[in-house]
């Protein structure tokens, strides 16, 4: 039988060297060549992958047909699979070089109704037995987001966990010369503008459900936060109060959001309902920015950003504003906390010797829980997890401007994921989504 | 990049305006065409180009105004991180207001808080606003009336040099006087 890969530790520290010393970077690395030249912390994978075959998809009563961009069906599987870091995966008729491969995906393709369906199954290979069977609609020619739903369902039933390829990431890009809000698919393909604002539009912020966004815009003058429903233009005002309207991030419930404000005269956090009523001040710290909140997966608690003592650093409090902690004590820079949706980690952006890398702290604060994810040339910011708790997206400066790249949370496997013109920066992972 | 070369003309040109001003002694003519002076100061949000706005970082030299006053206000700049005002920001406020309070005329002064690209978005908003918010302060102490001062943060959203180093940095961690 398949092993139930959910209880295998993903991670084994095996190195945990100078803790709580972050030594220096060397000024002279270059390259984005991932942790390893840091003593921090080394990390493997411990757990092998488990070998999975793909076999390629028979049609029946209609012909194979390629996707739009020119990938074979089958192709969109192994990728999906392959991002999901739990397996190794063979093609079949590509030289696969796995033996005894613990799956096999395979796929049938009919016209139903003049209806283009790929009818999908997994199998046990030891066993021959049916793990998985269902039905997904393909289309003419074949859309990209059915297979993607096909994937995460079989990494769902071989790991009890769901895959991110059906998933998007949201960002700021100024290809038009503004600053406009876009969506990108998790995996570079499907690039599409939400915003025609003319206007500086950031801080683009899922709701639970992913079907909205809540981002500050200066379209009317002001940095107003405002939302919008992913699919639509229609624009609706949630704060529109003196001054800055920032940061905005959804309470799971759906229903609030908390969000930097200065109408009061300071930057602090306040609670809101998402139409900017019913507004509970948090923070109460004149002197101090605090700003960048995210919640904790349950809702109970908030990671943010406060300079109360001269420089940014990650703080946590309950919702309600209590049992206020610090957690990160890097010297000079601490912004951006992003807490991972399986609650374990809190990835930030670290400032060491004038450049920015991003790391995750589990949210006790532990200095030997510190992991270091970026290293090498340039500056790594706003980490944003995906659903999966085990891949981040983050802006990184390259020669063409910034780019979004995506990486493991181990730090391997980095890749860039928009080649846009102009920049794009500050993104956000979208929790799963539907077709 | 073609965004960085029409910074450099808009710089170039300012300067060369600057300059022109600054020879002339009296400003005679006001050219229309470069700035102009705005009709209705009562709502006067900076209006968002989506560019980078600045039209001219030595200040306002527009004409109509009393020629023996100063015309300019001068930017605002700031160490990295920091909103704390140093010796010679003081000294440019201080002209700053003189300018402002010599020209009674004048309506609105926006406070533009801007940062260098470096630390993340929402921060360096919230930077922007205090450093806005700490020239507002200081040009209050000087006399300036509060309803004549207004203050907004474009974060690192609007930097004046859109190059990377710290000659860059430097240049975008201001608050720029805009009227």
């Amino acid at each position: 039988m398949i092993p139930f890969l959910r209880t295998f530790a993903f991670l084994c520290v095996v190195g945990l060297a100078g803790v709580g010393s972050v030594r220096a970077q060397d000024g002279s690395n270059s390259g984005d060549t991932g942790p390893k030249e840091f003593d921090i912390q080394i990390l493997r994978e411990a757990a092998d992958k488990t070998p999975i075959l793909v076999r390629d998809f028979t049609y029946q009563g209609t012909p194979r047909k390629l996707l739009t961009r020119g990938e074979a069906p089958e192709e969109i599987i192994v990728q999906d699979l392959e991002f999901s870091d739990f397996f190794e995966v063979g093609r079949e008729g590509y030289g696969s070089r796995i033996s005894n491969v613990d799956a096999v995906v395979w796929g049938r393709v009919v016209e139903r109704f003049g209806k283009v369906v790929l009818q999908g199954q997994l199998v046990d290979s030891e066993t021959g037995d049916l793990i998985y069977e269902n039905e997904y609609p393909l289309g003419d020619p074949p859309d990209r987001w059915a297979l993607h739903a096909f994937s995460d369902d079989i990494v769902l039933y071989l790991t009890g966990e769901r895959g991110v390829a059906s998933t998007r990431i949201s960002f700021v890009g100024t290809a038009t010369g503004s600053k406009e809000i876009y969506l990108i698919d998790y995996d570079g393909a499907r690039l599409s503008r939400v915003t025609t604002l003319g206007s500086i539009s950031l801080s683009p912020a899922w709701s639970p459900n992913g079907k909205g966004l809540a981002f500050t815009t200066f379209a009317s003058g002001n940095p107003d936060l405002v939302r919008l429903e992913v699919g639509t233009e229609d624009i609706v005002a949630v704060s529109k109060r003196q001054g800055l309207n920032s940061a905005p991030a959804w309470h799971p419930d759906g229903e609030h959001l908390v969000a930097s404000l200065t109408f009061e005269g300071n930057t602090e956090l306040y609670w809101m309902k998402k139409d900017g009523s019913g507004l509970k001040r948090l923070t109460f710290n004149a002197s101090s920015i605090e700003t960048s909140a995210c919640f904790s997966p349950d809702g109970n608690q908030i990671a943010f950003v406060s300079d109360r003592t001269g420089q940014p650093q990650v703080y946590i409090m309950d919702t309600d504003g209590a049992n206020l902690r610090r957690i990160t004590y890097l010297n000079g820079f601490c912004d951006s906390p992003d807490w991972s949706p399986n609650g374990e980690r809190i990835a930030f952006v670290g400032r060491i010797e004038g450049v920015f890398d991003i790391f995750t702290i589990t949210p006790d604060g532990n200095t030997g829980s510190l992991h270091r994810l970026t290293g090498g040339e340039g500056n790594h910011e706003n980490p944003s997890w995906a659903p999966d708790s085990r891949h981040i997206v983050y802006a990184k400066r390259t020669g063409d401007g910034q780019r979004l790249f995506v990486m493991a949370a181990t730090g391997q496997g980095k890749r860039q994921l928009t080649w846009s013109r102009g920049d794009q920066y500050n993104p956000a992972w979208s929790p799963p989504l539907s077709p | 990049m073609s965004k960085k070369f029409g910074y450099m003309t808009l710089m170039v040109c300012a300067l060369g305006i600057a300059l022109v001003t600054g020879a002339c002694g009296k400003k005679t003519v006001a050219d229309p065409g470069t700035d102009p002076v705005p009709t209705d100061t009562s709502n006067n949000l900076p209006t968002d180009t989506g560019d980078n706005g600045d039209r001219d970082r030595q200040g306002i030299t527009d004409g109509g105004e009393n020629p023996d006053r100063p015309m300019t206000l001068s930017d605002v700049f700031f160490d990295l991180d920091a909103y704390s005002l140093r010796s010679d920001s003081r000294r440019l406020i201080e002209a700053n207001a003189d300018a402002i309070l010599a020209n009674p005329n004048w309506r609105i002064v926006t406070l533009e808080g801007h940062c260098d690209e470096r630390g993340t978005v929402e921060y360096n908003l919230a930077l922007g606003q205090k450093r806005a918010d700490s020239v507002k302060g200081y040009l209050m102490q000087l006399g300036v009336p509060g309803n004549k001062l207004q203050t907004i943060s474009y974060g690192e959203e609007r930097p004046f040099d859109t190059g990377y180093g710290e000659a860059a940095w430097a240049q975008n961690r201001r608050v720029h006087f805009a009227r």
